[in-house]
């Protein structure tokens, strides 16, 4: 009886503990992953200024690295993280010039500089 | 001759079937997380899955019965509920992530809408089981799989440091974080040795109707296939580890996947890369499709197979159609196909035991097997191999939790 309350009481919390996994980010990791995005987005824009992919693969796959640096600048912001606010704002600009075939890779390449030395 | 043109297609479908999305995404991670340091683990599952694989295979054929259906005569019948609701439910799972990775894929082919595709994958998918007979499906979607060999060529394009991808299949940890290593290592594991493979094979064994002349053939499939669809997930973790790991690149996305292709060998490495990968998770999808069918209709005695036409065994065709719909629904609630994927192999990992357990005891069942029971080597690996999936079972869900869903 005591062991079928105390397996009653732990799956909830179980339960929520899963679903919460993955959910939470420092502000620390978010600034990490806006470089990461940046980085993605420099080598994407290459392969695009050399003529090596595809503009429906570009325009697609920038769309979905835009909007998760959107997410994170509403994230960095909310945490009064302004800078890196402010390069993931310009980070996104790129990627939506991107999807439009702009030619931004030395730009984003700079942009993920910055990220980098703001998560250091 | 003819026996090793069979063989030499069975292997090929094999190469092509092996990876996943969960192979896909976890070996990319890895790489881009631990450069090499993980390739050891790859080899660890693969050899995991030509135990089990073999062993499942071996049951099927000796028996003329499923291995699902072993495990209900075997565990009795509540044990096997239990394994029967804890298999449904990953797949399930696994099913809506291989879905939605083939919609994505669509997407970045064709650049439509992602919940149009969601619609055109399920269709293709549904038109595809109704269709293809059994051998035809694992012919058409393991041959166009092995567009990924693409990653292959990739890897060696990109001039890794031989050196440190050697010294990846040498069991070590460099670094400061060692439960985010753990999590990636269990989630590997999980990734070559998800249950669906194994009941999803040993189904076939039986519709294909092999007899125990055909156990060589058995061990050749399981061997050389696996063995060398183990070759993708290297490939993969390597391209991950020389391109990503140094830019400090974080895969999340499918696209992610197709870029590293992309970079070394351009726009035909890109497009043979999409396909390899959507041939790779359509056929996945359907394995897990089938396997929950066959699971649900060998567990309640009703008529299965893809043999007999859907008049037959009507249960078994409303069951794998009833997965597929729910497949649907999951996926077009908007869930990150990625994510569910992460999640799937996660849990997958939890339920190996059930799975496994089962195969071990029936395959060394002389009642069942006869002259075909496990012999000393293939129980020692069996009995390695179970407690090395009762340690992941164990802390999966732990690690996952620990390490943020492996954010880290």
């Amino acid at each position: 009886m005591f062991r079928t309350r105390n397996a009653s009481r732990c799956i909830p919390a179980l339960a929520a503990a899963l679903a919460l996994a993955g959910c939470g980010s420092s502000p620390q990791k978010n600034i990490e992953s806006v470089h990461s995005l940046a980085a993605e987005g420099a080598l994407l824009a290459q392969q695009s200024e050399r003529g090596d992919a595809t503009a429906i693969f570009v325009r697609v796959h920038a769309g979905y690295l835009k909007e998760e640096v959107d997410t994170l600048q509403g994230a960095l912001a909310a945490e009064h993280e302004l800078r890196a606010a402010r390069v993931a704002s310009a980070v996104s600009r790129d990627l939506e010039r991107l999807r439009h075939g702009g030619a931004v890779s030395d730009d984003l390449e700079r942009l993920a500089e910055q990220a980098e030395r703001l998560a250091k | 001759m003819n026996k090793i043109f069979q063989i030499a297609l069975g292997i090929l479908a094999a190469i092509g079937g092996f990876v996943d999305i969960g192979d896909l995404v976890f070996n990319v991670e890895a790489g881009a997380t631990f450069g090499y340091q993980l390739l050891w683990v790859v080899v660890v599952g693969v050899v995991g899955i030509i135990v089990y694989s073999e062993m499942c295979g071996r049951v099927a054929t000796v028996s003329k019965r499923p291995v699902f259906d072993a495990v209900r005569e075997r565990m009795g019948f509540g044990v096997g509920a239990g394994v029967l609701i804890a298999s449904e439910f990953v797949n399930l799972m696994t099913l809506a992530a291989e879905v939605g990775g083939a919609a994505l894929v669509l997407q970045l082919l064709a650049g439509l809408s992602y919940r149009g595709l969601i619609v055109v994958a399920i269709v293709g998918l549904g038109l595809a089981v109704w269709v293809l007979p059994f051998e035809w499906i694992e012919r058409v979607f393991g041959y166009l799989g092995l567009c990924l060999l693409v990653f292959v060529v990739g890897a060696i394009k990109l001039h890794p440091d031989w050196g440190a991808v050697g010294h990846g299949f040498v069991p070590h940890a460099d670094t400061d974080d060692f439960l985010l290593y753990a999590y990636f290592a269990v989630g590997l594991l999980g990734a070559a040795m998800t249950p669906y493979e194994v009941y999803f094979y040993s189904s076939g064994v039986v519709e294909e109707g092999w007899t125990p002349k055909d156990l060589g053939l058995n061990r050749a499939n399981s061997m050389i296939g696996y063995g060398l669809g183990g070759v993708l997930s290297f490939a993969l973790m390597i391209t991950a580890g020389a391109l990503y790991l140094p830019k400090g690149i974080e895969p999340q996305f499918i696209g992610t996947v197709a870029l590293a292709a992309d970079v070394p060998l351009g726009t035909i490495g890109l497009i043979l890369a999409l396909i390899g990968i959507l041939f790779a998770v359509g056929g996945a999808a359907i394995d897990t499709c089938l396997s929950g069918a066959y699971n649900v209709s060998q567990f309640f005695g009703w008529e299965w197979g893809k043999h007999r036409r859907a008049a037959a065994a009507p249960r078994f065709t409303l069951s794998w159609i009833v997965l597929l719909v729910l497949a649907f629904g999951i996926v077009m609630t908007g869930i990150d196909p990625v994510m569910l994927t992460e999640y799937s192999v996660i849990f997958s990992v939890v339920a190996l035991p059930l799975t496994y357990l089962p195969i071990l005891l029936v395959a060394n069942d002389k009642a069942y097997m006869g002259r075909h029971v496990n012999g000393r080597i293939a129980n020692a690996f069996g009995l390695v191999y179970f407690a090395i999936i009762m340690i992941v079972a164990v802390t999966a869900i732990p690690l996952m939790i620990l390490t943020n869903g492996g954010t880290g």
